[in-house]
C-alpha cells in the first residue's frame, strides 16, 4: 500500500493536468486588446464601464467656444509675436495637472518657449499643437479647451491645478492667481462648475524634485501629495500618486485637508458626481455587516484610495464592534473590511509555529468576554460565535484559552465567524455560521509536541551538538526532535533512511524519513529551531500491527475487542497503554455520536483505520451523511475524539 | 500551450514577467502573449480553483489577460509580479462568483466529463482533476493550484489568501495527502 506518488509528483500531475484542461484563448485576447490602458482604468477591479461612462459622458458635451477661441488666437499668432523678443530666457514654469500633466516654460514677457508633456495623457492634449512662441494666456486656454474636449475634465473629474515656479515669490503668485482666475472664467464659460487648486513651488526643493521623478508626476502634483500626506499621515505617496487631481482633491477635502491651509488655494470644490455618495457607502458597509444604519455611532466616512480605487472608507461601531470598510466608491462593492469586537479587547494571536521558547505566553491578553454581545443586525456576533466554538471544544471555562482571534469573514459566499484559539497545546481553528452560530467547520490540532532543541524548551533532552552548520540545529538534532515527536525513546528500532536540509518556500527544513518496524516516519524539522512542520506517520504492513506508544513497549495486536461504548469523555492520553483497544465499530460509534447522527442508514462510504500519531493509537473514521464529509481522529485507548474535520460534500 | 507553464521559484521568472508587463505597459502585444504562455494555465487554474466551473475559469482567464492589457502601467508590485497577477485573477474570479450566484458548480459526476472535449486531457488529467475539485476544500485547492501550478511560494499564497504561513503549510501538506489518496483511489 506504498503511495505511488511523491508530493513532486503529485505537484507534477496538478500541473500537467492544469496545463492540458486551460484553454488557447490567447487568439481571441489578443484581437480584444485595441486600445490600450485608458487613464481612469482601474487595474484591479476591472471596471472598463467606469471609465467609458465618465469619458462618454463628457465627450458628449461640445466645448466649441474655449477650444474655438483658442484656435483661431493661435492662428493669429503664430505669425507674429505680441510681445516682442524680451529675453528668450525662462523665467518660469507654469505647471498643469487634471491628469494629464503639462509643463509650460515662459519668459518674463509671459511668452511660451516650450510646452511639454510630463506623462502620455498629456501627449494626447499637446497632440500637434505647437505652443512655443504663443502667449501663456493663449496657451492655456488652448490646453483647457483640449482637456475639455478630450474629456480630461468634465463633470467627473472638475479639477485641475495649477503651480506655478518662480524665484521671485511675489512673482510666482502674481502669476499663480492670473493663471488660475484665467481657467475658473474658461470653465464658467463652458457652464462647468470647475475646482482649481494653485500653488506656488520652490523650483529649488531637490526633494520634491526627486519624488516627482520616482513617480513619475510633476513637481506641482508631488508638492500637493506632499502637502496632503503631511496633514493627514494616513495618507502615503504610493497610494495618491496614480489619482488624478480630482480624486486627490476630494481625498484631501473628505479629510479636511487643504483648507485654510496657506499654501494651497482652492477655487470651487472637487466633484464627487462619479461616486455613490457617503450614504450609500455607509449604506453598503452597514448592508454588508449585517447591522442598521439606525444602530450605528461614531461613523465616519471619507474618501480614499485603494490600488489607484477611489475608495470610500466607511469606519463606524455597532454594540462594542468597531468596523472599518473601504467601499469601491464607483461600484460600491466591498473590497475590504475589518471587524474588532472591542469588548473581548486585544485579540492578541500568536504564531504557534514560532519559537516555542519565546512564544509560549508573552500577553494572552483576552480581558474576559465583557461587554454586551455586540451583536447587531441578523448575525449572533463575535461572542456569541466564540461562545459556540468553546461550548463544541467542551472547554467551559474561557479564561484557559489563550490566543483567541474572532473575525467574520466570507466562505463560499456564507458569512462566517473565523475562530482560532488555543486551549494547552490544542489549536482549534472553527468556522460558526454568522447567522445561525452553527459549526460549519472545524479543526483542532495538538500543536504541543513542538520541539526546540536550540536554547530553552528542552523538550528533547539530548538533541544538541553535533555537525550544526552555522544557525541550524544539525542533522542529528532535527533526527532527535522527530524521533521525540514520534515518541521513539530507543533509537536502536529506528532505521535512519534520510535526513536532508531542504528548502520549503525560502524556509530551511531538514527532511527526516525513518522506519520503525512497518511503520514509515515523515518529517519536516524547521532547521532554525527545531521545530516539526509537518509529519506523516504510515503503517506500511497489515493494518493493525503497531509498535508500542509510550514506555510499555509490545503493542498488543490490533484485536478488536468490541465494547461498542462510545466513551467519550475521558481527557485520554494518560498513558494507558496495554489496555485493548475500542475497536472500529466503537470508533465509528463515537463518531457517529460525535456528529449527532442517528440514523446510520444515511452513513456512505465509511472507512475505518487503526493507525498512529503523535506516538498515540488512533482511529481513523471516515464518512459521508447528509452532505456532508466527516474525517475523524479518535483515540485507539479512550474512543475520545482527538480531531474532527467536517466539510460540505460537494 | 505546450511548453510552457513551470514557473519555476527562480526570481529570473519574476524578472522575465515583470519585463512582460512593462512591454505590455507600452502596448506590445507580443509581450501579452509571453505573459499568457507563462501564466496562463496557471491562471486558469487558480480561477477554476475558485469557481469549480470550467466555462467560467475560462472566461476569467481571458478577462484576467485584457486587465492586464489595460493596466499594465498601473503595475506597482515590484518584484512580485505573480501576486499582482493572481490578485487580479482573484478578485475578477470573486466578482463573476457574485454577479452569478446561479452559477452553481459542476456536479461532481460531471467533473470528469467536463473536459471531454478537450483532446489535450487524457485520462491520468481526468483523474487529477476530479480529485482536486472533488476531495479538496475551496482553500486546500486553491493553496494547491497556486503552489504547484503557479510556483507561487507558500509566503505568497499565505498573503495573497490572506492565512497564516503555518495555516498555508498545513493545508497544502494535508491536501496533498488527500489528493495522493483520491487519485490513488480512482486508478484502482
Amino acid at each position: 500500500m506504498r503511495d505511488t506518488m511523491t508530493n513532486r509528483e503529485c505537484e507534477n500531475r496538478i500541473r500537467t493536468a492544469m496545463t492540458h484542461a486551460a484553454p488557447d484563448r490567447l487568439e481571441s485576447i489578443l484581437s480584444s486588446c485595441t486600445e490600450q490602458s485608458d487613464p481612469v482604468v482601474d487595474v484591479l477591479h476591472s471596471q472598463e464601464e467606469r471609465s467609458t461612462k465618465m469619458m462618454k459622458k463628457q465627450k458628449e458635451k461640445v466645448f466649441i467656444a474655449v477650444f474655438a477661441a483658442a484656435a483661431a488666437l493661435m492662428l493669429c499668432i503664430s505669425g507674429f509675436s505680441l510681445f516682442g523678443q524680451r529675453g528668450g530666457q525662462v523665467d518660469s514654469i507654469i505647471l498643469l495637472d487634471v491628469n494629464p500633466s503639462i509643463s509650460l516654460s515662459v519668459d518674463e514677457g509671459e511668452k511660451v518657449l516650450a510646452a511639454d508633456a510630463l506623462n502620455e495623457d498629456a501627449k494626447e492634449i499637446l497632440g500637434s499643437m505647437d505652443l512655443k512662441g504663443t502667449s501663456l494666456e493663449v496657451a492655456v486656454n488652448a490646453l483647457i479647451g483640449s482637456m475639455l474636449q478630450k474629456g480630461y475634465l468634465g463633470d467627473l473629474q472638475n479639477s485641475i491645478l495649477v503651480s506655478v515656479e518662480n524665484k521671485d515669490a511675489a512673482r510666482g503668485e502674481e502669476l499663480k492667481q492670473k493663471v488660475s482666475a484665467q481657467i475658473a472664467e474658461a470653465l464658467r464659460t463652458d457652464s462647468m462648475d470647475g475646482a482649481v487648486l494653485s500653488q506656488t513651488v520652490n523650483a529649488e526643493d531637490t526633494e520634491l524634485e526627486a519624488l516627482a521623478q520616482e513617480y513619475g508626476i510633476s513637481i506641482g502634483k508631488a508638492s500637493l501629495i506632499q502637502e496632503v500626506i503631511g496633514q493627514d499621515s494616513s495618507l502615503t505617496f504610493d497610494a495618491l500618486a496614480p489619482m488624478t487631481i480630482n480624486e486627490i482633491a476630494l481625498i484631501a477635502s473628505s479629510r479636511n485637508v487643504t483648507q485654510g491651509q496657506g499654501t494651497i488655494t482652492q477655487s470651487g470644490s472637487a466633484s464627487a458626481q462619479a461616486y455613490i455618495g457617503v450614504e450609500e457607502a455607509l449604506a453598503k458597509a452597514c448592508a454588508h455587516a449585517g447591522v442598521s444604519v439606525n444602530d450605528i455611532y461614531d461613523r465616519e466616512v471619507e474618501f480614499d484610495s485603494e490600488r489607484g480605487v477611489m475608495t470610500y472608507e466607511v469606519d463606524f461601531k455597532a454594540g462594542t464592534v468597531e468596523y472599518e470598510y473601504d467601499i469601491d466608491a464607483v461600484t460600491g462593492e466591498v473590497i475590504r473590511f475589518t471587524k474588532e469586537d472591542e469588548g473581548t479587547a486585544g485579540g492578541h494571536h500568536d504564531d504557534h509555529h514560532g519559537d516555542p521558547g519565546t512564544a509560549g505566553n508573552s500577553g494572552s491578553g483576552n480581558t474576559g468576554s465583557a461587554g454586551g454581545s455586540g451583536n447587531a443586525g441578523s448575525y449572533i456576533g463575535e461572542d456569541a460565535a466564540f461562545a459556540a466554538a468553546l461550548a463544541h471544544a467542551g472547554i467551559a471555562d474561557a479564561q484557559a484559552v489563550s490566543g483567541k482571534k474572532v473575525e467574520l469573514d466570507s466562505e463560499d459566499g456564507v458569512m462566517v465567524y473565523d475562530v482560532d484559539f488555543m486551549a494547552g497545546t490544542m489549536e482549534y481553528d472553527y468556522e460558526i455560521d454568522a447567522a445561525t452560530g452553527a459549526v460549519i467547520w472545524y479543526d483542532v490540532e495538538n500543536e504541543g509536541v513542538t520541539v526546540n532543541s536550540s536554547a530553552g524548551g528542552g523538550n528533547t533532552g539530548s538533541a544538541g551538538g553535533s555537525g550544526n552548520t552555522g544557525s541550524y540545529i544539525g542533522e542529528d538534532a532535527a533526527f532527535a526532535a522527530a524521533l521525540a515527536h514520534a515518541g521513539i525513546a530507543d533509537a536502536q528500532t529506528v532505521t535512519r533512511e534520510k535526513v536532508e536540509l531542504d528548502s520549503e518556500d525560502g524556509v530551511m527544513i531538514y527532511d527526516v524519513d525513518f522506519m520503525v518496524g512497518t511503520v514509515e516516519y515523515d518529517y519536516e524539522i524547521e532547521a532554525a529551531t527545531g521545530t516539526v512542520l509537518w509529519y506523516e506517520v504510515e503503517d506500511e504492513g497489515a493494518s493493525g500491527k503497531r509498535t508500542g506508544g509510550n514506555n510499555a513497549g509490545s503493542g498488543s495486536g490490533s484485536s478488536n475487542t468490541g465494547s461498542a461504548g462510545s466513551g467519550n469523555s475521558g481527557n485520554a492520553g494518560s498513558g494507558s497503554s496495554a489496555a485493548a483497544y475500542i475497536g472500529e465499530d466503537a470508533a465509528l460509534s463515537a463518531a457517529l455520536t460525535h456528529a449527532g447522527i442517528t440514523d446510520t442508514s444515511s452513513v456512505r462510504e465509511v472507512k475505518k483505520k487503526l493507525d498512529r500519531e503523535d506516538g498515540r493509537e488512533i482511529y481513523e473514521v471516515e464518512f459521508k451523511a447528509g452532505g456532508r464529509e466527516y474525517e475523524y481522529e479518535i483515540d485507539a485507548y479512550t474512543g475520545q475524539i482527538l480531531k474532527a474535520d467536517i466539510e460540505a460534500d460537494d | 500551450m505546450l511548453f510552457l507553464t513551470t514557473l519555476s521559484d527562480s526570481s529570473g521568472e519574476s524578472d522575465k514577467l515583470e519585463n512582460c508587463i512593462e512591454r505590455i505597459a507600452k502596448g506590445e502585444k507580443s509581450a501579452l502573449g509571453q505573459l499568457y504562455e507563462l501564466t496562463g494555465s496557471a491562471v486558469y487554474g487558480f480561477a477554476l480553483s475558485i469557481l469549480k466551473n470550467r466555462h467560467d475559469a475560462e472566461d476569467v482567464q481571458q478577462d484576467v489577460y485584457l486587465q492586464i492589457w489595460k493596466g499594465a502601467d498601473r503595475y506597482t508590485a515590484k518584484g512580485r509580479p505573480r501576486a499582482w497577477i493572481f490578485e487580479i485573477t482573484k478578485n475578477l474570479a470573486l466578482m463573476r462568483m457574485r454577479e452569478q450566484k446561479r452559477t452553481v458548480p459542476a456536479e461532481p459526476e460531471d467533473w470528469q466529463e467536463m473536459w471531454a472535449d478537450v483532446p489535450a486531457v487524457d485520462h491520468e488529467d481526468r483523474i487529477m482533476l476530479k480529485a482536486l475539485l472533488g476531495s479538496l476544500t475551496d482553500e486546500e485547492r486553491q493553496i494547491v493550484v497556486l503552489h504547484a501550478v503557479s510556483g507561487m511560494k507558500h509566503r505568497e499564497i499565505a498573503v495573497l489568501l490572506k492565512l497564516n504561513l503555518s495555516t498555508v503549510l498545513s493545508k497544502y501538506n494535508r491536501a496533498l495527502k488527500k489528493l495522493r489518496e483520491a487519485a490513488k483511489g480512482e486508478a484502482q
